[in-house]
């Protein structure tokens, strides 16, 4: 397991391995799955990091946890956490907040 | 044109987009809920705003959504029939942008089964003219209740209302702005406790309209709601606080 990370938590197990975010690129050619933790506005950060052409896919089945408040956390389908998808508009409180990376549009 | 009555169990309600589109099978408030109030629909589906976030700040939070909903014909569609078997009144909370679109929302919703209220939101800066146009639609056979941001409850318009077709005014949650990180400003609606004073005062401006006024905004603890009840609220409408599991102390 390579976490990619500017700074690294206290605590990790041993087997993880800390490496910096711009050696990303890299762990297409090894990695066998990719998680990603990412604001709904820096889809295209984590792309140019991740090394992707214009039109070429993460991973397949890389996922990502969109940080987004939740302040009706899935009460009110209040609209504040909505993410852009190939399928249409989602909600991270009730649809996510975990979701494909593929499936994620540019905002 | 004779005033029709509100349709109440209790004076407890929720506050537009604070319960989504369906009334739930329990809230969370132990007050029985005297009407459900859905989400604000508008006459065509509404995309999320490009820079919705929901921002905190110490009086509250700031929710800047655009709105989102799929448009009355797709909400009628999707929850006509809950509203049908809805235990508590069904109130609609519309918002139209020009008085043909309030006509004929309304006319749809006249003959929806459970739907005993309309509520009508107004354009953020729609002039007093505009305003009083779109009220002047709503007027129907359903009572009709008037959505007043709190920061707009004393301008002189709200004189011109017509009594005989407006049932009730809704103070309903200001809108503010602040900067997000990155130094963007952000405006939105304001949800929180220190609304409270605010709604007070304004209920109290109100009242001399001689129209019903529904509290709406700032109600966290069932001290306000009751301060506000006995200030001569008809009603009081909670949001936010339905989302934090009940009552603050």
């Amino acid at each position: 397991v390579t976490l990619f990370s500017a700074d690294a938590p206290d605590g990790l197990p041993d087997e993880v391995e800390v490496l910096p975010m711009d050696l990303l690129a890299e762990a297409g050619t090894w990695a066998d799955y990719l998680a990603a933790c990412l604001t709904r506005g820096n889809l295209a950060d984590l792309r140019r990091l991740a090394g992707l052409r214009p039109h070429q896919g993460f991973l397949p089945g890389a996922e990502g946890l969109i940080l987004t408040p939740m302040p009706c956390a899935g009460m009110a389908e209040c609209g504040a956490c909505a993410v852009r998808t190939t399928h249409g508009w989602k909600q991270a409180c009730s649809d996510g907040p975990v979701f494909e990376l593929n499936l994620l549009e540019l905002e | 044109m004779i005033r029709q009555e509100l349709v109440l169990d209790t004076p407890y309600l929720n506050a537009a987009g604070s319960l989504g589109f369906a009334p739930p099978a329990a809230w969370a408030l132990p007050e029985r809920m005297g009407a459900f109030v859905t989400n604000p629909v508008s006459a065509t589906r509404r995309t999320p705003a490009a820079e919705r976030t929901a921002l905190p700040y110490p009086g509250g939070v700031l929710l800047h959504t655009g709105l989102p909903n799929p448009g009355l014909n797709a909400v009628l569609r999707q929850y006509a029939q809950r509203w049908a078997r809805s235990t508590a009144p069904v109130w609609v909370h519309l918002m139209p942008q020009t008085p043909a679109q309030a006509r004929e929302m309304i006319g749809r919703l006249e003959g929806t089964e459970g739907v005993m209220t309309i509520e009508l939101g107004l354009p953020p800066e729609c002039s007093a003219e505009e305003a009083l146009a779109l009220v002047g639609a709503a007027a129907g056979e359903l009572p009709l209740t008037v959505c007043v941001p709190l920061q707009r409850c004393g301008e002189n318009w709200l004189n011109e209302l017509p009594a005989g077709s407006v049932s009730a005014i809704t103070i309903s949650a200001p809108r503010g702005s602040l900067v997000r990180s990155g130094g963007q400003v952000v405006s939105g609606r304001l949800l929180g406790p220190g609304l409270f004073p605010l709604v007070l005062s304004a209920l109290r401006n109100l009242l001399p309209l001689r129209l019903p006024v529904i509290a709406g905004s700032g109600v966290y603890r069932k001290a306000d709601a009751e301060v506000l009840l006995s200030a001569g609220a008809t009603a009081v409408q909670v949001d936010g606080v339905l989302w934090k599991g009940g009552w603050a102390q």
